[in-house]
């Protein structure tokens, strides 16, 4: 095709059919989300986006297999999909069942020692989802992140009602920021060991390793900076609140 | 005798564990010596370690 031609602008009545479908779903869209951004509508972006995405398939006169085919597959959907799990678990009692049973966790016996206590419960659930390495972080994040804040919060209904902090300088509420931040930062880093693609395994594949083999490496220091962004907080806050 | 290197990753892994158990255990204002804490550490640590395939390596 010469400069000439390719150039030359094809009046809209001449494009193919494909195209003039393509256009005007191409409009349809910007005009929504424009008026959305202007007008502000008491309704949330999600209903905005799925009802945009039934037009432009009746328009496109596609079927939900061609949508499901041309779905944009990126990591962000697994945050979504945390979030709609995260959500579906709060509707069905998940989070409520998942601190009923830490709670119990904490509380067990042997011989009269309580093992692992509150702190110990604390610190496997602030690196659950290195242990369960996800390929995109957000998956556990955000599907736990509602089970932290009310674990926390019951931490700090414990420390309140009982026997105090160990560390008199520390005030009690140090004990959520620390345990959420430890928990956002092994989160947002557990797609590096996970084995089953995350950006570990993108850096192993461009490295020519075998996939997997960085894991156990990645894991540890993950667990380090998960201790050490609790304290780092800890300090912080309890700077603030003194 | 040689120790075994999954072994060693192992005594790795767990003292890595103690530290971010301890640390994170004053962190939320306990004592260094609480049980909780060195406990939390170690599991988590034994956790990772069998799962990426502590036993097959």
């Amino acid at each position: 095709m010469s400069e000439e031609s390719a150039a030359k602008p094809v009046p809209f009545r001449e494009l193919d059919d494909r195209l003039k479908r393509g256009y005007i779903s191409l409009i349809i869209f910007l005009a929504v989300l424009s008026t959305a951004l202007i007008v502000k509508p008491p309704i949330p972006i999600q209903t905005i986006l799925i009802s945009l995405a039934l037009i432009v398939m009746i328009i496109g006169n596609s079927k939900i297999q061609d949508l499901l085919a041309g779905v944009i597959l990126h990591p962000i959907m697994a945050m979504i999909a945390g979030f709609l799990a995260a959500g579906a678990m709060d509707l069905a009692g998940g989070f409520d069942a998942l601190l009923h049973g830490l709670n119990l966790l904490a509380k067990v016996e042997i011989g009269g020692f309580v093992i692992l206590g509150y702190i110990g419960v604390a610190i496997i659930l602030a690196n659950i989802p290195t242990i369960m390495p996800m390929p995109c972080g957000r998956i556990l994040a955000v599907a736990l992140l509602p089970g932290v804040v009310k674990y926390g919060n019951a931490m700090v209904a414990v420390v309140e009602a009982g026997e105090g902090m160990w560390i008199s300088s520390f005030p009690p509420e140090i004990i959520l920021p620390a345990l959420m931040g430890a928990f956002i930062v092994n989160a947002a880093a557990s797609c590096g060991p996970s084995p089953l693609g995350g950006v570990g395994g993108i850096g192993e594949g461009n490295l020519g390793v075998k996939i997997g083999s960085s894991g156990l490496a990645q894991q540890a220091g993950i667990m380090m900076a998960t201790g050490l962004t609790a304290i780092i907080i800890s300090f912080i806050v309890s700077a603030t609140f003194a | 005798m040689a120790i075994p290197s999954n072994l060693m990753l192992l005594i790795f892994m767990l003292s890595i564990g103690v530290f971010s158990g301890v640390i994170m255990s004053i962190s939320l204002g306990r004592k260094v010596t609480d049980r909780g804490g060195v406990l939390g550490g170690l599991l988590v640590a034994f956790l990772m370690w069998v799962l990426t395939g502590g036993f097959s390596y």
